[in-house]
């Protein structure tokens, strides 16, 4: 069976980095997790055939949500939540059979509109204590751009590095090997010009991302 | 020793002179191969037989208007003796091996039921595609799907309708814990320690228990009159066995194989493949046997064998699918059985005891913290009797208790189940995790009785009690057959029983509140020779299953760990046919089996195909012996798909970077057709007191990579079959004494 994996695995199919596959890459809640009350707004980090990593254009979003009493509202900036108030939270606990100072949980579903397509995704929001998203995520070394030697593998590391954060590598440039680890090994695609693009996220939720325009010495 | 009497009326016989007053002398023997049948019972005026030693010689007092001769594995004969010396030829009852020279007819008897099949080594081992493999060559025989049972922990036989765990592969009355190495090259007991294989798809008789699938029951190969053995060097592995007598009254057998898959797998690994074995994969197997005859009446034998496979390696690729499974793969498997027996054969009555002691290894671990680490240890005891009490009465009797203490160390995900297309997720289930031991303790008691009304018709009753103690349960579970020659050469058989299965099943063990899974099975054949040589044999089937055990809750709910219940239900129903040909040159066989098994998850549930459901499964088999040096074979296998559940969407989870796939009915769709052609060419050199043989097999000739499966990309937008190996060759050299 090993072998047979093996042999399917020849076939060209996307890889999970490649940018130029259709898709959504993060879901950021700013902030994550919201005191009662409290209001955050939703970006969606998608790409497409284009192979251009962007926060979706308000107007190809749709987002609902099956639970309730929170607020969902879009506007020309884009969308926003606001959490239940305080008595609302109450209820919901009380029904749900949570303790008194339980974050509330929410699910989100999404669907996005692209050129190549929709792309449906599903995302959780916390009630109740408020948390923030990861800081100043960067490619350490990078600066405006990055410029990538051809003919041999380069390494970038994710920044900040810390305990409990996750690492999810895209690229147009070449292909990536470590692409869910805090350093990633670029194989770079002689002439290509893109992206390198870093999503970053902690266990409660948050997320953060860097995109970097990046490319190859012919 | 007693048969199973089958009550064919095809005679042929006799001769001799040197007339001795008073009683009636003789010999029998195969037909075909002339070597002596030990065990048969003649009948003379009275209803006391007397049975054949191991020369196949008898004495009867007296001399009786007929003779009455009975053995299990070939066609009565009635006949009127004459004073003196009498060869009586016994002919090989269809369905029945006839391979003297591998064909032990001592010890367990054929049970017969509809679609039973006895298969002698000497063909199992020429099949064409299984590199000589005698378990794998099973798998060619009616009422065994064959569309990608090789999952890991399993049996790996699905026959009729059943899942694997369903079905066991004893091996002289014991389970063998572990049938295959590693991907099902080759099962861990070889060709030459084992003497011949019965097949009883289903409806069989009181003497097996604890399945409610099938049973494959081979019996270890013995007492090697000559001194002899072999060295074999093959593209699988390297081999070796001698055997031989022990003084007048004892013999030997000593084997062990290892694999060279550890030399072949560097060679052809890609170097960006992203594996790193720490340790390629390896395994090798042994089997020791010495047997002893103190008495003519009694045969006393131990037998020890055991295998042990071992993989290690680290995986440096990413896997975006499922993040917790990235990292080390370790798989280590083994296990030692011993199993020290006794067999006592008399005037009518033939008696076997045995025990049996075992441990076994299954560890396997994924990425930097999932582990599944079981450890068994076990000891089985098991004892029958028969008795020919007349000609018109055979009864029997026998009992066997197993208990197994298994150890486990686990952090896991609940094991695929059966309807969920949803292969294991490490990063997204629920995980079991626990640590202990479970100690299982089975005891069963059986007893039959057969009687021939008529010379022509065979009709047995019986119950079997199964005691699955660590779970309370108690089965009383009634059989029966009947077997009715309508003509020479004709045989109408039925049979119909409950079967049930223990709770025990990898995580099932975990729970005592769930009972034994049953079913049962009802069966009806025929059996006709065509001509000389030339058989056919065509069953029916119906298996109503209930009490299935089923996991209520998805695999990623906290509430999956709650654990199984006995909700479930399916149903089989097929037919299979078998035209056997089998001269001194040539065998072979057109199997084709129909068959269509669903299951439902509760009573009100929505039915499905079974994940195994075969269709339609189409084989031909021939073996040619040239000359004495030439042997050709071909195999051609013509198969329905495999069910599978497609995937109409994929759902990406932002929390956690993975997709969810949305799924169509379960198992609505099929792969494609499967085809496969195997030739195998066996060249043989003989020299003065040695031999030399060499083959080249080669398993799927003109290279179709079927698809078996499918498998999917990150976000499920792209599948790709998983397929059989395209081309499978494989040779061997041989140097035999």
């Amino acid at each position: 069976m090993i072998f047979a994996l093996a042999l399917a695995g020849c076939v060209d199919v996307p890889e999970p980095y490649d940018l130029d596959h259709a898709r959504v890459m993060a879901v950021r809640i700013d902030p994550p997790a919201l005191a009662p009350g409290a209001t955050a707004r939703i970006d969606v980090l998608v790409t497409d055939s284009s192979a251009k990593p962007r926060v979706a254009d308000p107007s190809t979003v749709e987002i609902r949500s099956p639970a309730g009493p929170l607020a969902l509202a879009k506007d020309d900036r884009g969308w926003t939540i606001t959490a239940p108030s305080a008595p609302e939270l109450a209820a919901v606990r009380s029904v749900r059979g949570l303790a008194a100072d339980a974050d509330v949980v929410a699910p989100l579903e999404l669907d996005v509109t692209t050129p190549d397509g929709m792309l449906p995704a599903q995302k959780t929001i916390a009630f109740g204590t408020a948390a923030a998203n990861p800081a100043a995520i960067t490619i350490e070394g990078a600066g405006e751009e990055l410029v990538i030697p051809a003919g041999r593998s380069a390494t970038f590391d994710a920044s900040p590095i810390a305990e409990g954060y996750s690492y999810r590598w895209f690229s147009s440039v070449g292909d990536l090997t470590g692409y869910t680890r805090a350093r990633v090994e670029v194989d770079p695609d002689r002439g290509a010009e893109g992206a390198l693009v870093l999503v970053v996220r902690d266990q409660a939720g948050g997320t953060a991302w860097t995109i970097v325009p990046a490319r190859v010495e012919p | 020793m007693l048969r199973y009497a089958i009550p064919f009326l095809f005679a042929t016989a006799i001769a001799s002179a040197d007339p001795s007053p008073a009683a009636v002398h003789g010999r029998v023997i195969d037909a075909d191969t002339r070597l002596p049948i030990a065990g048969a019972s003649v009948y003379g005026e009275g209803d006391v037989p007397v049975t054949t030693d191991e020369t196949g010689a008898f004495t009867l007092p007296g001399v009786p208007i007929s003779l009455t001769v009975i053995d299990g594995d070939h066609e009565p004969i009635v006949l009127e003796p004459r004073e003196g010396d009498l060869v009586i030829e016994l002919r090989a009852r269809a369905g029945t091996g006839a391979d003297g020279e591998v064909i032990e007819v001592e010890g367990e008897r054929v049970r017969a039921a509809p679609g039973a099949v006895m298969m002698p080594r000497a063909e199992l081992t020429a099949m064409p595609g299984a590199r000589g493999d005698m378990l794998s060559g099973v798998k060619n025989l009616p009422g065994i799907a064959n569309n990608g049972s090789l999952t890991p922990l399993s049996s790996g036989l699905i026959i009729r309708g059943s899942s694997p765990e369903d079905s066991r592969i004893l091996v002289d009355g014991f389970e063998i814990p572990v049938l295959y190495h590693f991907l099902g090259v080759q099962s861990v007991l070889p060709t030459e320690a084992l003497s011949n294989l019965e097949y009883l798809p289903g409806a069989f008789g009181v003497s097996y228990g604890r399945a409610s699938g099938g049973i494959v029951a081979a019996t270890s190969r013995d007492e090697p009159r000559t001194a002899g053995g072999f060295a074999e060097l093959s593209f699988v592995n390297v081999a070796g066995l001698v055997q031989g007598p022990i003084g007048k009254r004892a013999s030997y057998l000593v084997a062990a194989r290892r694999s060279l898959i550890d030399v072949i797998v560097p060679a052809v690994l890609p170097s960006n493949s992203g594996l790193s074995f720490t340790a390629y994969p390896r395994y090798y197997d042994y089997q020791a046997k010495v047997t002893f005859r103190p008495q003519p009446r009694w045969a006393l034998a131990a037998f020890v064998f055991g295998s042990d496979d071992r993989v290690s390696l680290a995986n440096t690729n990413d896997n975006a699918m499922d993040p917790a499974a990235s990292g080390n793969f370790t798989n280590a498997t083994s296990f030692t059985r011993g199993i020290a027996s006794a067999r006592y054969q008399a005037s009518g009555v033939a008696a076997t005891i045995a025990a049996s002691a075992y441990t076994d290894t299954n560890h396997f671990e994924i990425g930097a913290d999932r582990y599944l680490l079981l450890d068994r240890d076990g000891i089985a005891a098991r004892s029958e009797v028969t008795w020919d009490a007349s000609k018109r009465w055979r009864f029997l009797a026998g009992a066997e208790a197993d208990v197994t203490r298994t150890a486990y160390n686990i952090k896991f995900t609940r094991p695929p189940r059966e309807g969920d297309p949803r292969g294991p997720n490490f990063t997204q289930d629920a995980l079991l995790e626990t640590t202990g031991a479970n100690t299982f303790k089975d005891v069963a008691a059986w007893a039959s009785a057969t009687a021939y009304p008529r010379p022509a018709i065979e009709l047995t009753m019986g119950a079997r009690l199964d005691a699955y103690l660590r779970n309370d349960a108690v089965v009383v579970q009634p059989r029966g057959q009947a077997a009715w020659n309508v003509v020479d050469g004709s045989t109408l058989r039925a049979a119909a029983g409950l079967y049930t299965r223990p709770p025990e099943y990898l995580d099932q063990g975990l729970q005592t509140s769930i009972g034994p899974e049953r079913v049962i099975q009802t069966s009806m054949g025929a059996e006709q020779r065509l001509a000389t040589g030339l058989s056919f044999q065509g069953t029916v089937f119906y298996n109503r299953m209930s009490d299935l055990l089923v996991l209520p809750a998805d695999r990623r709910d906290m509430a999956s760990l709650g654990g199984y219940v006995n909700d479930g239900e399916g149903d089989a129903r097929g037919i299979e046919l078998m035209l056997k040909l089998r001269t001194d040159s040539l065998f072979g066989w057109l199997a084709y089996t129909g068959a269509r098994a669903t299951r439902r998850d509760s009573a009100d549930g929505a039915e499905r195909r079974f994940d195994y459901d075969q269709a339609h499964n189409l084989i031909a088999v021939a073996s040619w012996q040239i000359d004495p040096r030439w042997r050709i074979g071909g195999r051609f296998q013509l198969t329905t798909g495999k069910p599978y559940t497609p995937v109409v969407g994929a759902v990406y989870q932002a929390d956690v970077d993975l997709y969810l796939p949305t799924y169509g009915a379960a198992n609505s769709r099929r792969v494609d057709l499967q085809h496969q052609l195997d030739l195998r060419i066996d060249r043989t050199w003989q020299r003065a007191g040695w031999k030399l043989a060499a083959y080249l097999d080669i398993a799927n000739v003109y290279i179709n990579a079927a698809a078996i499966d499918y498998q999917y990309n990150f976000d499920y937008s792209r599948r790709t079959a998983i397929t059989t190996l395209p081309i499978i060759p494989s040779f061997g050299i041989r140097g035999e004494l």
